[in-house]
């Protein structure tokens, strides 16, 4: 009986976790920045950028332009992507060119919530952008994720570059 | 062995219609995405009813110049244009000398007159509370949040507590009849995925569709054992 329960207890607690705000956008910035938020800037997705984030993402951006927050050599993205039908929003820490740190902060999708575990978070730490615009560590699939997975490298991949364009090469 | 070929028999007749039924709809749910049915929608009215999906007698939103912002089974609409989807209401939308603001509770979008999206960025909600209702005080935009009445700088970046009556709020009007009829017909609610999968679980007939499918699993299964157990018999003999 106790099995039992523990059993129910562990299915109702899975799919609980699954969708929903993990972390509100400001409170990860508050986390990154100790509560000291910088004020955000802006990027366009016009001209050439417009062009590369389309190449990236595999589709025309959803806005024109999405805000950052920098401080020094850190620059915070808090970027969206549709998984397989709802938007994944993510918060993306880049550090001198490499991620220091990818959390997914609200999940609307039905399945692939996995991708918000700390295990696959983590491979994206020190992660750079190669030449070719793709993330220089492989980053393992999770089974029943792989359209959310996708997604997060996609995002992954575009704040590396994003952080590329408003990082001034004397800064880098 | 009577006994059991006679319950072979009988449930194998009474299950064969769920058989093929969960068979046909399991395997083109395997290519959904092959076939473009996860982006494609179903209009037809009887379907729609059965998700209590109803054409509203009026369909509120908001009026900007000439252009209707409003939204309707999670998705907002820029006339007749799908802008973006969101699960919270429609709080209101306004005008500056650069952009629209259009804000749900949680989210606010900027757009262009053409309801291209500028941006869409988080509402200061950890800190204020939910958006009640948005106007401007001047070119800046302004919201009414559970916290109190608070207005942006030009950039929507920086909040500061305003007076409430120095606001011109977005007032709630109705879509014309001729705009929303068309809202109806193009869907953007269920997808034909969606419809697949709830037939195939048997939710779209809610919990009796459920119960249906799950007696007809059971019965699959007693299928499958009653088979074996026939088959082991015969081979003994």
């Amino acid at each position: 009986m106790r099995k039992y329960f523990i059993f129910i207890l562990l299915v109702v607690t899975t799919i609980i976790q699954a969708r929903g705000i993990y972390q509100h956008p400001d409170a990860f910035l508050d986390d990154v920045f100790n509560g000291e938020i910088p004020k955000p800037k802006f990027v366009w997705f016009t001209g050439e950028n417009g062009k590369k984030v389309t190449s990236i993402l595999k589709h025309k951006p959803a806005s024109l332009r999405t805000r950052y927050w920098l401080q020094g050599k850190r620059s915070i993205w808090i970027l969206e992507e549709i998984g397989k039908e709802k938007l994944i929003t993510t918060g993306i820490v880049i550090n001198d060119n490499q991620i220091e740190k990818v959390k997914v902060l609200i999940f609307r999708e039905s399945r692939g919530w996995e991708i918000k575990r700390n295990a696959f978070t983590q491979q994206f730490k020190n992660a750079t952008l190669t030449s070719d615009d793709k993330l220089s560590t492989r980053i393992d699939g999770i089974s029943g994720a792989t359209l959310s997975v996708k997604a997060v490298t996609r995002l992954s991949r575009l704040a590396l570059y994003l952080h590329s364009l408003v990082v001034q090469p004397d800064e880098k | 062995m009577r006994f059991l070929l006679w319950w072979h028999h009988h449930i194998g007749l009474t299950v064969a219609i769920a058989a093929i039924h969960l068979a046909i709809t399991g395997i083109l749910l395997n290519h959904t995405s092959d076939m473009g049915l996860d982006k494609a929608y179903v209009n037809n009215s009887i379907v729609l009813n059965l998700y209590d999906i109803k054409l509203p007698e009026q369909l509120p939103g908001f009026k900007i110049e000439n252009n209707w912002l409003s939204h309707w089974n999670d998705v907002i609409y820029f006339n007749e244009q799908v802008i973006a989807e969101s699960m919270h209401p429609l709080r209101g939308a306004v005008i500056t000398s650069h952009f629209y603001a259009l804000a749900t509770s949680e989210e606010i979008w900027l757009l262009t007159i053409d309801g291209e999206v500028i941006e869409k960025f988080s509402a200061p909600g950890e800190k204020l509370g939910d958006i009640i209702s948005v106007g401007t005080q001047g070119n800046n935009v302004a919201i009414n949040t559970e916290q109190g009445v608070f207005k942006a700088d030009n950039d929507l970046i920086a909040w500061q507590p305003v007076a409430p009556d120095s606001i011109n709020w977005s007032r709630q009007a109705y879509v014309p009849e001729v705009l929303t009829e068309v809202l109806f017909a193009e869907g953007h609610s269920i997808s034909w995925e969606r419809l697949l999968l709830d037939l195939h679980s048997g939710r779209i007939a809610t919990r009796a569709g459920t119960l249906l499918v799950d007696l007809a699993g059971v019965a699959l299964l007693l299928l499958a054992i009653t088979g074996f157990t026939i088959w082991l018999k015969r081979r003994k003999k």
